[in-house]
């Protein structure tokens, strides 16, 4: 039961704030307001717009292969159609960790993937789905309304990767047909999310970037920039927790890749590569081509040992998770790949370690809640 | 403005009667803090008690009124109950143990029959899925055979959670819950789950088969439900390990007990997985109190638990009042604005979820309220989850507000202990 752990993963880092909170003397002087909002235009204004472009053209790609295969579907078509959920899906990896603003507003993460689906719901639902074959759910703007588990990539991924699906489809008889618009309707409705999160970021950008007394949800911008250390370590907690831990299970025996995130694709280690590079951006501040290494929450930190002490654990796991192959069903089924799974799980945990003590603590931005905290 | 704030806290201490005391020290917070505890799981006990009576009445004289009576008492037995879960996170005695009595979602086929229709016949997770224990005396769960021939507390126990499957619950208060209402199959319509008296009938008036063995879950049931609460309310009883551990050392541990239990069952628990996963998925078996259809009250209920602790006043069932210093009146003398800000967001969240009691009370229940295409219904329950996230950026200030003295930084691995650092 993994998640009887979470409650002392977060009373360690209430603790740590404690600690380090008023009572006890400060280590460091605490860093200029103007540090905090210098980080927040950077990462905000600067990095990940571009990367909200490319996630929304990815999207549009995708739509536009779909409806090209579903005019005159195919075995060889489909494999193009499934090359542009990958292409989609990597964006998203990269993108997912930023949990804040328009991103995570009215469940928009959600419903762009629910995962994981711990009590069944949406294996229960896309059952009934497809048994009913609703036409109301090839309709992007009602199918917007539904479910959050029948409306993005982990629907998705049933109906293009799914192999009774796929064969439907390639085929487009009566269950392709409806399985065509049904996927349809999912690929133009997350093209719509990716255009309202495009739409709405400059504004949250913007507020962050100007916290200050005037505001009332930022009142301070070290209060706005909590958001990006929160999710650089529910980034991290997540990976851990869910896209390892869950497959991992209690033991070998027990250990499961179909509890991974997006097996059905078989891409679970190729998500958590990509959610890598996106929440290494938040802390140094450059990502692929955009933005400037060293200006992200790396520039709060004064301390040169603890910033290449930082970078080289990080490197080290980054090339451990180049090496595993990119899905956990294939890594579990080499002689020794519950052990490198579990000492991958071991790596990305001594990062939270580090993530909680010495970055939280160095930036003065550790502590609070997160969404792991229930069951 | 800081006058206006300040009169702003006089006004709502008024309103909500509580007495203000001035600075307090940490362990008199923390006496307060237990001392509820201990109130909150009495009540429990003591409601739960009473369900015994009921559950043994019924047994004893299948009725309509019988089953309504056991019902009823389940009912209350809820109020103190889930005041008492913003115990259960940063109490690692209370989160280890909280399993037994309140564990939700459950694959409720694994105790009684289902409609398979709906719930399905098999699952990939559960071996036990559709295991019925009442209907089977013999039970085979990945590979191994269980003696089921005699239901009673021993059997429950050894069921609950069996292989390793959360959703086997076969004990606590949702189990009984199902044995009472049965499946709600209404969808996202009008009703709550329809079971019969007659379930638990003797001879021909027995409906669905194994009346006895029904009424003997039960009993066992609310036995351990019983046992289990006796427990817990000594652990928060002088001397207690519960109470000695929130008041030793300096009271760092137990503020920290105090805030995180708050924070996250207002964001993670409650706000998150309770309530916004239900919206977000439109799907009836996300509610907590699913067969009963009283998710109203248990998430109201929760959120003036939440409320309670901070506050340091808690309202028994017998109308006795529990309080004393509180952690408001910690942060009220270090940031007296944010202890105004704070109790105003918990009476926000307060009456959000007074909000959906009162949609209940004219007919529609949670599950209706997050249907698909019920606007306003959604609204209802998205008011509620905002409220609670708003209540935990105000919880998360606490922790800077709140300064305890005395304690030495936490190393740094990386800098300390470089040969972990690879």
């Amino acid at each position: 039961m993994p998640q009887k752990s979470f409650w002392r993963i977060t009373l360690l880092s209430v603790t740590t704030v404690l600690v380090t909170g008023f009572g006890a003397p400060p280590a460091h002087a605490d860093i200029p307001e103007r540090k905090y909002s210098a980080v927040l235009s950077h990462l905000l204004n600067t990095v990940m717009p571009p990367k909200l472009d490319e996630f929304h053209d990815a999207a549009s790609e995708l739509t536009k292969s779909i409806k090209d295969f579903c005019a005159d579907p195919d075995a060889d078509d489909l494999k193009d159609v499934q090359n542009e959920f990958n292409s989609a899906m990597d964006i998203w990896q990269e993108i997912q960790p930023w949990r804040m603003g328009p991103l995570v507003a009215n469940g928009r993460d959600q419903h762009i993937e629910y995962w994981p689906d711990k009590h069944g719901t949406a294996a229960r639902q896309f059952r009934k789905l497809l048994f009913s074959k609703p036409a109301s759910y090839t309709d992007p703007a009602q199918l917007a309304e539904a479910s959050a588990a029948l409306q993005g990539f982990p629907a998705l991924e049933e109906v293009l990767f799914d192999d009774k699906n796929a064969d439907h489809l390639s085929k487009g008889d009566e269950d392709g047909v409806f399985l065509c618009q049904y996927g349809s309707a999912i690929a133009t409705n997350l093209q719509t999310i990716t255009g309202e999160l495009l739409d709405e970021w400059p504004e949250f950008a913007e507020a962050m970037s100007t916290a200050g007394p005037d505001s009332i949800d930022y009142p301070t911008a070290k209060f706005a920039a909590t958001d990006l250390y929160r999710a650089l370590h529910e980034g991290l907690l997540i990976i851990s927790a869910q896209k390892l831990g869950r497959p991992l299970g209690e033991n070998e025996q027990d250990a499961k890749a179909s509890r991974g995130e997006s097996e059905v694709a078989k891409r679970s280690l190729r998500n958590i590569v990509h959610n890598l590079t996106g929440l290494f951006a938040i802390y140094d501040g450059k990502w692929g081509g955009v933005g400037t290494e060293g200006a992200g929450m790396a520039s709060l930190i004064d301390n040169s040992l603890l910033d290449r002490s930082f970078r080289l654990n990080w490197q080290t796991v980054i090339d451990a998770a180049n090496n595993l192959p990119p899905s956990i069903d294939e890594l579990l089924a080499q002689p020794d790949g519950y052990a490198k799974l579990s000492e991958f799980k071991s790596q990305i945990d001594f990062l939270i370690t580090l993530v909680e003590n010495d970055i939280g603590g160095t930036t003065q931005l550790g502590g609070g809640f997160n969404a792991l905290d229930g069951d | 403005m800081k006058i206006a704030k300040i009169l702003g806290t006089a006004a709502l201490v008024s309103t909500l009667g509580v007495q203000a005391y001035a600075a307090p020290g940490a362990k008199d917070v923390l006496t307060t803090y237990a001392d509820i505890a201990h109130a909150g799981y009495e009540d429990s006990l003591i409601t739960a008690k009473k369900l015994q009576s009921a559950i043994d009445a019924l047994i004893a004289q299948p009725s309509a009124e019988t089953f309504g009576a056991a019902k009823s008492a389940w009912l209350a037995a809820r109020v103190p109950y889930q005041q008492t879960e913003v115990y259960r996170f940063g109490n690692a005695i209370v989160d280890d143990w909280e399993g037994k009595v309140n564990a939700w979602p459950l694959d409720e086929g694994l105790i009684d029959y289902v409609e398979t229709g709906l719930y399905g016949e098999e699952s990939e997770e559960n071996p036990a899925y559709t295991a019925n224990v009442i209907a089977n005396p013999s039970l085979n769960i990945s590979g191994t055979t269980i003696d089921a021939s005699i239901i009673d507390a021993a059997l429950l126990e050894d069921l609950h959670e069996i292989d390793d499957v959360e959703s086997n619950v076969a004990t606590g208060y949702h189990a009984i819950e199902f044995l009472l209402w049965g499946q709600d199959l209404n969808g996202t319509d009008a009703g709550a789950g329809a079971r019969e008296w007659t379930d638990y009938a003797g001879g021909d008036a027995c409906t669905n088969d194994n009346c006895d063995r029904r009424g003997a879950y039960l009993k066992a049931a609310g036995e351990l439900l019983v046992s289990d609460l006796e427990w817990i309310t000594e652990q928060w009883a002088d001397g207690g390990e519960a109470r000695e551990t929130v008041l030793e050392g300096d009271g760092v541990p137990g503020l920290t007990a105090i805030v995180t239990g708050m924070g996250s069952l207002s964001y993670g628990e409650l706000g998150g997985e309770r309530t916004k996963l239900g919206l977000l998925l439109h799907d009836p078996e996300e509610e907590h109190d699913c067969f009963s259809d009283n998710t109203h009250n248990s998430h109201f209920y929760d959120a003036l638990g939440i409320q309670n602790v901070y506050l340091g006043r808690y309202t028994r069932v017998d109308g006795s009042v529990v309080e004393g210093p509180a952690l408001s009146d910690l942060v009220a003398a270090k940031d007296a604005a944010l202890d105004t800000e704070l109790r105003g967001k918990l009476a926000t969240s307060v009456l959000a979820g007074k909000a959906m009691v009162t949609r209940a009370q004219g007919g529609e229940h949670f599950d209706q309220l997050i249907a698909m295409g019920n606007d306003d219904g959604n609204a209802v329950v998205q008011t509620f989850v905002d409220a609670l996230v708003d209540q935990t950026k105000s919880i998360e200030q606490i922790i800077a507000a709140v300064g305890i003295d005395g304690i030495e930084f936490e190393g740094s691995d990386s800098l300390d202990n470089p040969s972990a650092v690879n």
